[in-house]
């Protein structure tokens, strides 16, 4: 039974609670961290801009950019700035220098994450060079994007593809690819670009993935050796990288010299030279690593590895591998042809002097310099004026005196355009302006020179114009 | 869920308010949000609705103007943040709530393409604006990178805009105020486009939509089986004198303004609660904004109580009140004549329908539509012995007994 006698009720307070501030960004979780799959940073730029529905472009110059401190890029005039950028540093925004750590800075910032880095090689940047660390363009595996979008999850770019000793899918065996295959592009791409989508070309946008049960071009298709070694390169690189977020600290320089140590004593009792010798590399190689100054490339650390059985991981952590490694002969060679020493034919004086006076000899116009003679010889001209230093002299004073000669032709010209111009826009009636007399000469941008410069003056002295 | 703040249960104003400043006095008094039953009944049916206890993904709240319905809708915000606060600790993207208000079309047709630009710019997504190749077309920032949009930005690239910001932004729920504009419409059958729109934002990404607006809301959820049976509606409606227990409630929330009034000699409110009745139509928001204003007039003044004069003063005109009581009148009719659909189910279904259904009770029963055999000049034959019954049907009518 209800009574009638009212009662005062409770009060709300409507406040609203202090929030923390909200990441200008989407919070975009990142691929595969802490598996072998882990995607790649700039994989990760292009698709927060997919999910942001601009294109990559607009994203990196609207809000990475002016944080990145480089808003000039964007900015000025000149577009060759940036296209600079996508084609010769987004190959840096996964390795491990200062370009990856503050783009990392950047977007963490941005999206508020705080595990960013592991989608680039900086938890590895004390013992990873940079030299032969990453290819300089996008490599992808095409079955490996279809099987993705066709089990409907999201397609990315992972880190793995970006270094260079990992040129193979062993899931489905076959190369990675760094062209576009579609008819009219044929194209490379840069890691990031400004049309970057993940898993379409960054140059004519369309989708990379093919069918997995497609014939291989011939170029795709993988020996049973290089197979074999580009999987054990795969496993021991995803290893790599999935162990990143587990590490308490990441790994020193000075633990390769420890471990180097550690191995050359185990495998030949303390001898560099035998223990270079045996897994193949140059005698002066581990003399070099052990100061700790210079640190193997990652290819050369993956050849050691292999050939000692350990991994890089295991390495980084102390395990020397044996002294005799129970491999299946495998082994990893670098790829691609081996770069020969240029040997340098037998020196011929007199046929070179022949030459050098032959060439003085005749009344070629324009007179050669040296170094076009030298290009025509076959020889640099350094060593041509190291053997024949007269002769040499004799080509470039002669070269010189023409250049000087035609110089003066040039600058004499000029005046001369520049003195009549001016008298002619003054016979219009109208101011001789930079400008006005510019247009009237057959190349415009000589006004700009000194001597153009210098008769425009003297003429506007003349006219009248000028005290 | 997890409270805003805990706060001592405050029966009066504290005794110290007397000494601050009248602009002081006044805020606290603004400030003051009484928990009447009927606010808090339909919030906590609508949190249930939000916190997933049901399938709904469409939320309608309806109830007359001056009703409580922005304070239920700001209520819910504030708890739907608080409850978000631990997720938002490690995910600084989220925005658990979005509130916007449905804006009245000058064209008289609602605009899509306004809606998703309001709700846009609540979202305020910083990359909306940039790009247009797999963006927002007519979309720009301008150099102080506030949003603009072009009169030619297509309604479907920005609803696709909207539903990527709705889905990365993990929104729960999406609130729209005044949403009885939605209804500005040609025909029916767009409505019905209209609902589906929604309903189809809303399972697409997962954020419920509920819609916050007057009786004109009525109906929106029935327009198709599908769309009713993914909807719940909340009725928040004013109180009615004839009901003993909304009697006792009205004379509560009197009683609780009046203790928090912060003037030196408390005003007897509650005595003359029909009075109050009257010129509030029952609504707890009218009477708010009613009191609010005679308190400022009375502190302006340096009076130290409310007097009959100076409520009398800022009371609504009472041709206002009028319309908003023909509103509630209408309102309420249609909700009973949705109510009857009963015997017509039975019916329909083939069950014998015991005895043919009756008006709800004491519902004030208002005609919405004429009879097409109504001639003009020719008196409806039950309006005849009405003469003295306020539209209300309640307060002076009881009073008329």
């Amino acid at each position: 039974m209800v009574t009638d006698a009212p009662v005062v009720y409770l009060t709300w307070d409507l406040a609203r609670p202090t929030i923390p501030p909200r990441s200008r960004l989407f919070h975009l979780e990142p691929l595969g961290i802490g598996t072998p799959d882990t995607e790649s940073l700039t994989g990760y730029v292009a698709r927060l801009a997919e999910a942001h529905g601009v294109a990559t472009r607009q994203l990196v110059i609207h809000e990475i950019l002016p944080l990145l401190g480089r808003p000039h890029l964007a900015t000025t005039l000149d577009p060759n700035l940036l296209s600079a950028f996508w084609r010769n540093e987004t190959r840096a925004l996964n390795g491990t220098q200062t370009l990856a750590a503050n783009l990392v800075r950047v977007l963490e910032h941005l999206t508020g994450r705080r595990d960013l880095r592991f989608l680039t090689l900086l938890p590895w940047a004390e013992v990873l060079p940079a030299y032969h660390l990453q290819r300089p363009s996008h490599a992808w595996c095409s079955a490996c994007y279809e099987t993705r979008r066709q089990a409907g999850q999201p397609v990315g770019e992972p880190l793995l593809w970006t270094l260079q000793p990992v040129t193979a899918c062993p899931r489905h065996r076959r190369r990675l690819r760094t062209i576009c295959a579609h008819p009219g592009c044929g194209r490379p791409s840069p890691p990031l670009g400004s049309r970057s989508r993940p898993g379409h070309c960054a140059r004519c946008r369309r989708w990379l993935g093919g069918a997995q049960d497609v014939d291989l071009a011939s170029d795709e298709a993988l020996a049973h050796n290089a197979l074999q070694a580009q999987t054990w390169i795969v496993h021991a690189v995803g290893e790599l990288i999935a162990a990143a977020p587990r590490l308490a600290t990441p790994p020193r320089r000075e633990q390769i010299t420890r471990t180097l140590a550690a191995s050359v004593e185990q495998v030949t009792g303390g001898n560099r030279s035998a223990w270079a010798r045996r897994l193949g590399l140059t005698t002066g190689a581990p003399d070099n690593w052990h100061p700790g100054t210079m640190r193997p490339s990652l290819e050369r650390l993956l050849q050691v590895c292999c050939a000692l059985g350990t991994t890089p991981l295991r390495f980084f952590l102390g395990d020397p591998g044996s002294a005799d490694p129970p491999h299946d002969g495998l082994r990893i060679v670098p790829e691609g042809p081996p770069n020969p020493w240029r040997l340098r034919p037998p020196l011929h004086r007199l046929t070179m002097q022949r030459d050098l006076e032959a060439v003085l000899a005749s009344d070629e116009q324009p007179p050669p310099s040296l170094r076009e003679v030298a290009q025509r010889l076959g020889d640099t001209a350094l060593y041509l004026r190291h053997h024949l230093p007269d002769l040499c002299r004799a080509i470039s004073e002669r070269h010189l005196s023409y250049q000087r000669a035609r110089g003066s032709e040039t600058r004499a010209r000029v005046r001369d355009e520049v003195h009549r111009a001016t008298y002619r826009v003054h016979a219009e009636g109208r101011y001789p302006s930079a400008r006005r007399v510019s247009l009237l000469l057959s190349d415009p941008v000589s006004i700009r020179s000194k001597p153009a410069r210098a008769a425009w003056h003297e003429a506007l002295r003349e006219l009248g114009w000028q005290p | 869920m997890q409270m805003p703040l805990p706060q001592p249960p405050l029966d009066r104003y504290p005794a110290e308010l007397l000494a601050q400043p009248s602009e002081a006095r006044l805020a606290y008094f603004a400030a003051r949000v009484v928990a009447h039953p009927h606010l808090a009944q339909a919030h906590q049916t609508l949190l249930d609705a939000l916190r997933g206890s049901t399938e709904a993904s469409l939320v309608l709240v309806y109830g007359p103007t001056g009703v409580g319905k922005t304070t239920l809708r700001r209520r819910i915000e504030q708890q739907l943040l608080a409850a978000a606060l631990p997720d938002l600790e490690h995910d600084p993207g989220r925005m658990p709530v979005v509130a916007l208000e449905a804006a009245a079309p000058e064209s008289g047709q609602f605009s899509w393409k306004d809606y998703y630009t309001r709700a846009l710019l609540t979202l305020d997504e910083r990359l909306v604006g940039y790009g247009h190749d797999v963006g927002t077309r007519g979309v720009r920032r301008d150099a102080t990178v506030h949003l603009r949009m072009a009169h030619t930005a297509p309604a479907p690239e920005l609803r696709r805009a909207l539903e990527q910001n709705l889905r990365q932004r993990r929104v729960a729920a999406v609130i729209v105020d005044e949403a009885q504009h939605l209804r500005r419409l040609a025909s029916g059958r767009r409505l019905l486009d209209q609902m589906d729109t929604l309903k189809s934002m809303a399972a697409l990404t997962g954020a419920v939509h509920v819609l916050v607006g007057t009786y004109e809301l009525l109906g929106l959820a029935d327009l198709s089986a599908q769309l009713s049976r993914r909807s719940v509606e909340i009725h928040f409606g004013r109180y009615r004198p004839e009901l003993a227990e909304d009697r006792r409630a009205f004379k509560s929330v009197l009683l609780t303004f009046q203790r928090h009034l912060p003037l030196a000699r408390e005003p007897d409110l509650v005595g003359r609660w029909e009075e109050f009745y009257e010129r509030s139509v029952g609504c707890v928001g009218v009477l708010k904004s009613w009191l609010t204003r005679a308190l400022a007039a009375a502190l302006e003044a340096g009076e130290t109580t409310l007097t009959r004069r100076r409520l009398e003063r800022h009371a609504e005109p009472p041709r206002k009140l009028l319309s908003l009581a023909r509103e509630i009148a209408e309102g309420e009719a249609a909700l009973a004549n949705g109510d009857r659909g009963q015997g017509e189910l039975r019916r329909l279904l083939g069950l014998a329908t015991a005895e043919t259904t009756t008006p709800a009770s004491g519902s004030p029963t208002m005609p919405t539509a004429r009879r097409p055999s109504d001639r003009p000049g020719q008196r409806r034959p039950t309006r005849d012995p009405v003469g003295a019954q306020d539209p209300v049907g309640a307060g002076r009518g009881e009073h008329g007994h």
